[in-house]
């Protein structure tokens, strides 16, 4: 029954598809590292570089792009560009404005009055960097694009999907092997016996005619029950996982990746998806969530801009001007969890009060580039973990009135309380 | 006590046939249905097994079909940009005021992503801070109303506002250089800043003249009280302060003036205890049955005319005077007498639109000493300020051409005007004529312009409900459609940029700002009385000045006008659920049945019980067939069922307000017969009518009888106590009175079956019969909580009203003279259900916090639940009410199309934002019935768990608990020991109805305690 889910093709295709897609961008990659290989600046430096650049400046900067303050690749070269003054090189004035910007702004610099206009907001004040510490980050924001060897790694990670949506196809391979071996011995004995029928012809013994075997009333009467039971297991099994959606894995408008913001970047679940610990929905984050980063990340690791750009487009942000321009429309994702109409589930109840992490339903999201139903989301699968969870019994105040159960824990008659102990089995706990 | 015989009609009284039988009936009609698919493929009306085949090969191939159909793509679109206050699946409130027709509410409105699904009450409030009226619930199903204005527009066709207001303002200032003068005919202005708005919009138009009139006038009344007192105000009255109340026709508990605030302050004396065991006394005087005459302690039924000679009576009594043509009954002077026994504790009310009975009835109550304590113009009320003159001039004018042009806002002059028939060709007639209605109705239908204004959902405003408490009205929701509010409209012709919102704010803080001294700056001031939705300003007492009005002059115009009504007298009066007639266009309102006679949908004539047996008008019950006549009052004349009330003097008529209206959303809403061209004497009597017989009978939906407790225990005789009622004398001696039958009951409760077990919460419910007045708050707050879906007048017809809670009547007594109680009726959560043990899919059963569980998709659709249960609560889904079966809103069935839910627009994309997202809404086939509101109980558990603490008395609050306004309904978990219900829960008075059966039911009631004497009975 499986094959009735319009989705099911859809979702194989894909997964090779962005395997497809990450080995060419890798390939990409490994091309433009080697050219630029060639400036040969200490790799060391440049980490450090990367690193004190991710602890100040990230939040406002990005080496290529325009952000909150504008793109730093070549910093060093324009300042020096724009010449000395009073007696200073426009490197140790750009030592001087990074530290603090007001003191070659009232010293008069040109180049520093010019770039204290660029936005309205303030540079963020950093006296305590050291001259090499700069000259680090300076190094590390001109050769930002410089990949270590290492790079190769991320496109192993974009096949490795492909290999387990895979596993169906040997199965197949190995049912139809078995069939042929199954037909093949068939055909042997039934041609060993009619050899030996004609063996026994030539040797003028009796040949006893048998019977063929798919005359066989007995083997026909076994046929038939077997076939039953299978038709009506299947029709069980499929009327049992009727609008079950298990594995679905719907194209998003935008390829977001959530291996990349949880599992890469460690991003907390709720700080986007803020409410579902304060009600029923987790929600989706509204684009202005999204703008709170990604004003400043305007380029992703895979994608580039393009599905950045989606982003801005839906939030009316133009990133060349940096500022909001058109009003903002909804971005229309593809809902994966669907419950039937006549279950209440609450995000809120399991997060906040039963303390349960968000993977135990939605399954490892942190590894998914691209979001799928990973838990059966059936009445079974529910009850089980409800039969199976134990409660915040000693740690809510709100199961203080549960005297009595509180009683036979402490007196050892029950090892735990569930949910189910509390009648979390019960109908209207879920249906009303 | 105990031996008092209960009956719910007539038809129970004398035990007819067909109610007998439908005491045993779980359905009212036989199955099949006529007209069912069954049927249709059947072709003599009976399944056979072919039938039965081709039926089963249909379904399995519809099934597989189904199954393979793809899974639709679901879309989940967040906010562009999520307002902070939002979290998706919380619901926030925000208080508000609902302000029409004259009733006040101080509310809290529930929204849910940003869209109003409930009405709450503002517990905040010092007015009517207990609970809602009807009306008030019903108002958010308004703001989704299929009839309103989308558009601004000139005859039928919408133009835009710019276009519209070029014309109006054009035909303004040539009706102002021709020196004509244009009326602004509105009802009455409760709002000081939409005041100032029309003087502003006045001062730049100096020939606009401002009418304001009431389309239930209480103008005699606010005239007595000018010359009484020279304010022209409703007095303050403070029912909680009186021991004594006498009402003369004024149905304070029901429909007069702001009836949810007397409501809550009448219950004020009138819960009694063990400890507390003082209650108010109260005389009702009435010709026609209200809940206040039945929740009187004594009720006097006379004539309608004899409600103004007993008023002259009482006056006699209580001043010493002799006026002529006071009514001789015995009744009467013990009311008087009490009156004058508890000098200075003791109210009258008199609901007569007649200036010289309310001048009576102010001296009455002066004589008394009662002004300063239980009335007053302390704060006097404004919630009625219209003139009865108001009309009659808006008529003179438009008639002699003195008014050019009339704009009407919030009034419906042509429905509810006695004349409004030629009113609307005069209108038509007119230079100008602009209706600012928010939606369809029969003035707006004939001015050339409508300039839609917002539904008060939509809109800021002020209201001030007596002098110094000022409630705000804010937005909950943006403009759904292209309207504009009335007051943004007037401030653009009075030439001003100002938006309203900011008007007002300017205007509370020149005028009201002042006279507070709570906050220091205005926007704390401001930000607290938006969000707290009342403030109470210090504010010196109205002053008075004593008038002289000529009594010996009142009482002889009102003796002379008891003589000229002649025998045949009729009533007309307000229904209390339907009111004056703006909101019955409401669907939810008219499926209410009306509480005393239980009629839905319809008018009618109420009659007395001996009339229809007179005149052979007996209704045929088994057709649910009624005589139709045509009454003739004056030069009009009114077709209309008969049905008689018990408790309606003989020879008496009555006929309800607020119905028979045109210009409504759908056909099926024009119900009932218009009876306001009667009121053209601006009094509620009509004297000399006369009638003959139609020939001809209506069906009418009368619930009064279609969800019948059987009273017969073991044996056939009826010995059931579904009522329990005692006298205060009696309760004072013995607690137990009229429930002693209780401990024989519980002591013979034995079971062989395991019984549940309450770890947790036990939720139980306790109503008061002594404190319910049947208003039907409850009923409404229900249907809106739990999406229960508007059935028709047809099904109602049917018995299949889908009411999870509805309000039993019960007689008792005299058809001339009963008594009546009311009493709730919902689902008793049986802890020993007969329904669970019947129900082959274990579809309902027993949750570990004593609900009884329904699990709608579950059920298959037996119906063996509702067959056993005897307390007939369960509901069957006949159809699919509100469309939720996607085969229904491809294809329909032919079936359905005739389906009344359907044709209401309650399947309409805006009608269904009304429904409450947290219930589910219930498909054709299924039982449902009350769950005890589980989505708040789980909702407020949540809250506790989230907070760490545990759960509190009092936060788990059932939806009808909170609408009521008398606090009768007291909700909460059993196993806490310190919850009011836990306590009420072992009162002497608590008793469950049908415990006898053994069903260990989790609600209980409280024995009706009267406090009559042995006087006042003879």
């Amino acid at each position: 029954m499986t094959n009735l889910y319009w989705w099911s093709n859809d979702r194989i295709n894909k997964k090779q598809g962005i395997s497809l897609y990450s080995l060419a961008f890798t390939a990409l990659l490994l091309l433009f590292s080697t050219l630029s290989f060639s400036q040969a600046p200490d790799p060391a430096d440049i980490a450090a570089g990367k690193a004190l650049f991710k602890a100040n400046c990230a939040a406002c900067h990005n080496p290529t792009q325009n952000g909150t303050g504008p793109a730093l690749k070549g910093v060093l070269a324009r300042w020096e560009a724009a010449g000395d003054y009073k007696g200073k090189t426009g490197k140790q004035m750009l030592h001087e404005w990074i530290r603090n910007w007001n003191t070659p702004v009232k010293e008069g610099y040109p180049h520093a009055i010019e770039m204290s206009n660029w936005s309205p907001s303030q540079m963020t004040l950093f006296p305590a960097l050291k001259d090499d510490e700069i000259d680090k980050i300076l190094l590390y924001v001109d050769n930002s694009d410089v990949k270590p060897a290492g790079a190769a790694t991320a496109g192993a990670q974009g096949a490795a999907p492909a290999a387990e949506t895979g596993a169906k196809a040997p199965a197949m391979a190995i049912y139809l092997f078995l069939g042929i071996l199954v037909a093949l011995v068939v055909i042997l004995v039934s041609v060993t016996s009619k050899l030996n029928n004609v063996l026994a012809a030539k040797n003028g013994e009796e040949v006893k005619l048998s019977t063929p075997f798919w005359k066989s009333r007995k083997l026909l009467a076994t046929l038939i029950i077997l076939a039953t039971i299978f038709v009506f297991y299947n029709l069980v099994d499929g009327a049992i996982h009727l609008g079950r959606q298990q594995g679905y894995q719907p194209a998003q408008p935008i390829k977001f990746s959530h291996q990349l913001h949880a599992g890469k970047h460690k991003i907390e679940c709720q700080y986007c998806h803020s409410t579902a610990a304060q009600g029923k929905h987790s929600n989706i984050p509204s684009v202005n969530t999204c703008m709170n980063c990604h004003k400043n990340v305007q380029k992703g690791p895979e994608f580039g801009t393009t599905e950045i750009a989606k982003i801005y487009a839906a939030a009316g942000w133009d990133p060349d001007q940096g500022k909001y321009v058109n009003e903002p429309k909804p971005i229309e994702w593809v809902r994966i969890h669907n419950l039937p109409e006549h279950v209440y589930f609450n995000h809120a109840q399991h997060v906040n009060a039963g303390k349960i992490a968000c993977q135990n339903c939605h399954g490892p999201v942190e590894e998914m580039k691209e979001v799928y139903q990973f838990a059966p989301l059936s009445m079974g699968w529910c009850i089980n973990c409800h039969r199976n969870t134990e409660v915040q019994f000693a740690n809510n105040n709100y199961y203080s009135i549960y005297e009595k159960i509180h009683e036979e824990l402490k007196s050892k008659k029950l090892d735990k309380v569930t949910v189910e102990t509390i009648g979390g089995t019960e109908c209207q706990k879920c249906h009303y | 006590m105990a031996d008092k015989i209960y009956w719910k009609g007539l038809e129970e009284k004398n035990q007819l046939i067909s109610f007998t039988e439908s005491e045993s009936k779980e359905f009212a009609e036989n199955l099949p249905v006529v007209g069912s698919a069954v049927d249709a493929i059947s072709t003599k009306g009976n399944t056979n097994r072919r039938d039965f085949l081709k039926m089963l090969g249909f379904s399995v191939t519809a099934a597989t079909i189904a199954a393979s159909c793809e899974i639709p793509v679901r879309k989940s679109i967040p906010y562009a940009w999520k307002p902070e206050e939002i979290v998706p699946g919380v619901a926030n409130y925000y208080a508000s005021a609902y302000f029409s027709a004259g009733e006040f509410n101080s509310i809290l409105v529930k929204t849910r992503e940003g869209r109003p699904i409930k009405v709450e009450a503002n517990k905040q409030s010092t007015v009517t801070g207990h609970g809602t009226s009807a009306r008030a619930q019903a108002s958010v199903l308004s703001l989704y109303d299929g009839s309103r204005y989308t558009n601004p527009r000139k005859g039928k066709e919408n133009i835009t506002w710019d276009t519209a207001d070029k014309e109006v303002k054009a035909k303004l200032e040539s009706i102002k250089a021709a020196g004509g003068k244009v009326a602004l005919f509105t009802s009455t202005v409760a709002s000081p800043s939409t005041k100032a708005v029309i003087k502003d919009f006045i001062a730049t138009n100096p020939n606009v003249e401002h009418l304001v009139y009431d389309a239930v006038s209480y103008s005699g009344l606010l005239d007595a009280n000018q010359q009484s007192f020279g304010v022209r105000a409703v007095p303050n009255y403070q029912f909680a302060k009186a021991k004594v109340i006498v009402g003369v026709g004024a149905d304070y508990l029901g429909s007069w003036l702001n009836h949810t605030e007397y409501e809550a302050d009448w219950a004020v004396n009138r819960r009694v205890s063990k400890a507390n065991t003082a209650m108010s006394k109260t005389f009702q005087i009435e010709c026609l049955p209200t809940t206040t005459g039945f929740k009187a302690d004594v009720r006097v039924p006379v004539k309608p005319a004899d409600e103004i000679a007993a008023l002259i009576a009482i006056y006699n009594i209580v001043t010493g005077s002799s006026a002529a043509g006071a009514l001789q009954n015995a009744k009467v002077e013990a009311a008087a007498k009490a009156l004058v026994a508890a000098k200075g504790e003791s109210l009258l009310v008199c609901g007569s639109n007649s200036v010289h009975a309310q001048l009576l009835t102010n001296a009455v109550n002066s004589a008394l000493g009662n002004y300063g304590t239980t009335l007053g113009f302390d704060r006097p009320v404004y919630l009625k300020q219209g003139s009865d003159t108001a009309a009659t001039a808006l008529f003179e004018g438009l008639k002699n051409g003195t008014y050019k042009g009339v704009l009407f806002y919030e009034a419906n002059p042509v429905y509810n005007y006695a004349k409004g028939k030629e009113l609307s060709e005069l209108i038509s007639k007119a230079e100008l004529s602009v209706s600012f209605a928010n939606r369809l109705d029969e003035t707006s239908s004939v001015t050339a312009y409508v300039l839609p204004d917002n539904h008060y959902l939509e809109s800021w405003n002020d209201i001030e409900v007596k002098a110094g408490i000022l409630n705000t009205v804010q937005p909950t929701i943006s403009k759904l459609f292209d309207t504009r509010q009335f007051q943004d409209t007037l401030l653009t012709y009075s030439g001003q940029t100002v938006k309203y919102y900011e008007y007002m704010q300017k205007n509370w803080e020149t005028n009201f700002y002042p006279k507070q001294t709570k906050y220091t700056g205005f926007w704390a001031f401001w930000d607290t009385t938006i969000h707290d939705g009342e403030v109470v300003l210090n504010v010196a007492p109205t002053a008075t000045t004593a008038g002289n009005p000529n009594l010996a002059e009142a009482a002889s115009v009102l003796a002379d006008s008891v003589k000229g009504y002649g025998e045949n007298q009729l009533k007309i009066y307000e229904s209390s659920v339907i009111g004056d007639g703006t909101h019955s266009d409401n669907p939810w309102l008219l499926e209410i049945p009306e509480p005393v006679t239980k009629v839905t949908w319809e008018n009618f004539v109420m009659v007395s019980p001996k009339f229809v047996e007179k005149n052979g008008l007996q209704p045929d019950l088994e057709m649910k067939d009624y005589h139709v006549i045509k009454l003739k009052a004056g030069d009009v004349e009114l077709e209309l069922p008969v049905v008689a009330v018990p408790g309606t003097p003989e020879n008496t008529f009555g006929v309800a307000l607020g119905f028979g209206r045109t210009a409504v959303n759908h056909d099926l809403l024009k119900v009932g017969k218009n009876a306001y061209p009667l009121l053209t004497s601006g009094l509620d009597i009509v004297g000399n009518v006369t009638w003959t017989k139609a020939g001809k009978t209506e069906k009418l939906g009368i619930t009064q009888t279609h969800h019948n407790l059987t009273l017969k225990g073991l044996g056939g005789t009826r010995t059931r106590h579904i009522i329990k009622e005692t006298t205060l004398e009696e309760y004072k001696q013995n607690p137990y009175a009229g429930n002693e039958d209780r401990a024989d009951i519980l002591e013979h409760l034995v079971t062989l079956y395991p019984t549940h077990n309450f770890p947790g919460h036990h939720w139980s419910m306790v109503i008061d019969l002594n404190t319910c007045t049947g208003c039907n708050a409850c009923v409404v707050a229900c249907n809106a909580e739990n999406n229960i879906p508007v059935v028709g007048k047809d099904q109602v017809v049917r018995a299949r009203e889908m009411h999870w809670l509805r309000i039993d009547r019960y007689f008792a007594g005299s058809e001339e003279d009963p008594t009546a109680v009311f009493q709730p009726m919902l689902c008793q959560h049986c802890d020993n259900a007969p329904c669970e043990n019947v129900c082959p899919v274990a579809a309902t059963n027993h949750s570990s916090e004593g609900l009884n569980q329904m699990a709608y998709n579950r059920c298959i659709g037996t119906r063996y639940c509702a067959n056993n249960c005897p307390y007939k609560v369960r509901r069957f889904n006949w159809y699919d009410y509100a469309g939720n079966d996607s085969f229904d809103k491809k294809w329909g069935t032919g079936n359905d199309a005739g389906l009344a839910a359907y044709q209401l627009g309650m399947r309409e994309p805006l009608t269904r934002m009304v429904l409450n997202p947290d219930v589910t809404v219930r498909s054709r086939g299924v039982i449902e019935k009350c769950s005890f509101c589980v989505q708040r109980l789980q909702d407020a558990k949540l809250t506790a768990k989230k907070d760490n603490r545990p759960l509190l008395d009092g936060e788990a609050q059932t939806a009808c608990q909170t609408a009521c306004p008398t606090n009768a309904i007291t909700f909460g978990d059993r196993n806490n020991k310190e919850a009011a219900v836990a306590k009420l829960f072992n009162e002497e008075r608590a008793f469950g109805v049908l415990e006898e059966l053994h069903t260990l039911p989790n609600v209980m009631y409280l024995t009706q305690v009267r406090n009559t004497d042995k006087e006042a009975k003879a």
